[in-house]
Parts: structure tokens; sequence; C-alpha cells
């Protein structure tokens, strides 16, 4: 995925090794609802677009169809949280999402029935009963694809560059932990050491992002 | 029941006891040592839920290789998204 976030750094902007330095004092939710804030729908947009667009395939649109699932739910959801019509009182922003996201889904299925010229374009409610456990249960796992990989891209310019190194070589290409000790020209244990601090942090990111948006 | 020892488990200990390679005498001791030993069930306790998000990301990562949306194809969404919120 190309679209790498650069999440705000902590209030001393030092990117420091104890804890995340995501802020939800000023999320990209929050942000969003800033007009003047030029930077904030871009990095929204990039958060949640991809995942739309995967999910949106998922549920077997065509890409064209996907385009457009990304295009109306981003302009809908922005839309949305600048007019304060977004209670968080009344529900998650992750379920309020899904909602938008399954009635432009439901649109292009309509235009798709239309199109085939099956029952005036109306979605018989059989068909939408089969398609929403999919459609939650997809939703499900790009929301957590989506999260995970923010964290990884965040994480990946907070630790030390050796310290990424060592989690990318053991953990993501599993490389044996003596072969990456090799590789660096350091200890087994040095290697564990790097795992645990990068997952920790990765934790730590994960739960400050569940805070805003579940 | 095996003797708690009284020296306190490293990281490596904890990846050779989680991954089943350690003899039985040895991982009786740091299994006992882990019930006696505060620090070190807290160290284990988070080694597990370290465990648990590493399943999740190897399976991400794993995943990359599907047909994910090519950033460049969403640019130009971006554009007309910019477009209708001004």
């Amino acid at each position: 995925m190309g679209g790498v976030l650069h999440v705000q750094m902590g209030p001393d902007g030092s990117g420091r090794d104890s804890d995340c330095t995501l802020d939800n004092r000023t999320s990209i939710i929050a942000a969003v609802q800033d007009h003047d804030n030029e930077d904030a729908w871009r990095r929204f947009f990039a958060r949640y677009a991809p995942m739309i667009w995967n999910l949106a395939r998922d549920m077997g649109l065509h890409e064209s169809d996907a385009d457009s699932v990304v295009q109306e739910a981003m302009i809908a959801a922005i839309k949305a949280l600048r007019a304060d019509s977004y209670d968080p009182s009344r529900g998650s922003f992750k379920g309020f999402l899904r909602g938008i996201i399954r009635n432009k889904v439901v649109d292009k299925l309509r235009r798709r029935y239309k199109q085939a010229g099956l029952g005036n374009g109306i979605v018989p409610i059989e068909a939408l009963r089969a398609d929403e456990p999919s459609l939650w249960e997809a939703y499900e796992r790009e929301w957590e694809r989506a999260t995970l990989q923010l964290c990884l891209d965040q994480v990946r310019v907070d630790v030390a560059p050796q310290t990424y190194q060592a989690f990318d070589l053991y953990v993501l290409k599993e490389w044996p932990a003596e072969k990456v000790a090799d590789f660096l020209d350091i200890t087994t244990n040095a290697v564990y050491i790097a795992k645990s601090r990068v997952l920790s942090r990765l934790r730590t990111c994960r739960e400050e992002l569940d805070r805003w948006e579940q | 029941m095996a003797r708690a020892r009284k020296k306190c488990v490293t990281l490596s200990e904890l990846e050779e006891y989680a991954s089943g390679s350690m003899s039985v005498r040895r991982s009786s001791a740091i299994h006992a040592h882990l019930g006696s030993c505060e620090e070190c069930a807290a160290r284990w306790e988070e080694f597990q839920a370290n465990e648990e998000l590493l399943g999740k990301i190897r399976k991400l990562h794993r995943q990359r290789a599907r047909k994910d949306v090519a950033w460049d194809r969403l640019t130009d969404t971006m554009t007309r998204v910019e477009k209708n919120i001004r």
C-alpha cells in the first residue's frame, strides 16, 4: 500500500521509546472537522480509502464501482464529520463509517440489478441479508489489516533503524533468530529484545487507535 | 513438582519456553518460577500478548501478496473527493 501515514507525533515530537506517539488529542477524525486543516482530510483519505476499496472489491464490485464507492463514502463521511452529524456518544466511528459504506455498496448493487433488468433496481431483501454478514466480516478483516498496517508504518519511524530491521527479518521475513543475529552482528537476545520492543509499541498504538475509533 | 528457581527468566528463555523446545526439567523450573515471581509473571503475560499480535501481523504480511489497491489508482479518486468537499 503506498499511502503511508505520518500520524501526529507525541506532544514533544520526540518519538521516544517509552510510549506510542499517536496522539489522540489530534486524531485524524477530530482534525478533519476543521475546514482550515488542509492536510487532515488527506490523512483521513489515506487511512480509510484503501480499506474501503479492498472491501468493495471483496464484495464483488468491479474496480470502477470500487472507485465510486471510495469517492462517495469519503465525501459522505467528511461532509458528515464537518456538519457535526457524527455524534460519538451514539456510537463508534467504526460503526458510523460502516453504515456509510454499507449504503454505498447497496447503491451499487441496486444499479447492478437495474442494469441487469432485474426488479427495477430493487435489491431483493434476501440478497441483502445474504450479503450483510459477509460485508461485516470483510469489514472487520479490512479494518484490522488497515489498523495494523498504520501501526507498523508508525512504529517503523519511531524506533531505531536496527531495531526495526531485526524485527522485520525475524518477524516479517521469518528468518531464524540466529541468522538475524549473524546478519546484523548482534546477539540473539538483542533480536528477541527488538521483537519484544516493536510488538509492545504496536500493541500500544493499536490500543490508541481503538480508543478513537471503536 | 519442580523447585522454583530463584533467578529471573530472560527473554531468550521465554522464547525457548514458549516454543516448546526446552527440556522438561528446565521448562518445569521456569513454570514454577513464573508461578512465584510477580515480575516474571507480568513479563510472561506481556510476552503472550505480543505473541498473539505477532500471529496477526504475520498473517497480514502474508496477505500482502494479494492484490491490494494501488495507491496511484486512488490519487484520481482523491482529487475528485477534494473538489467535492471544498
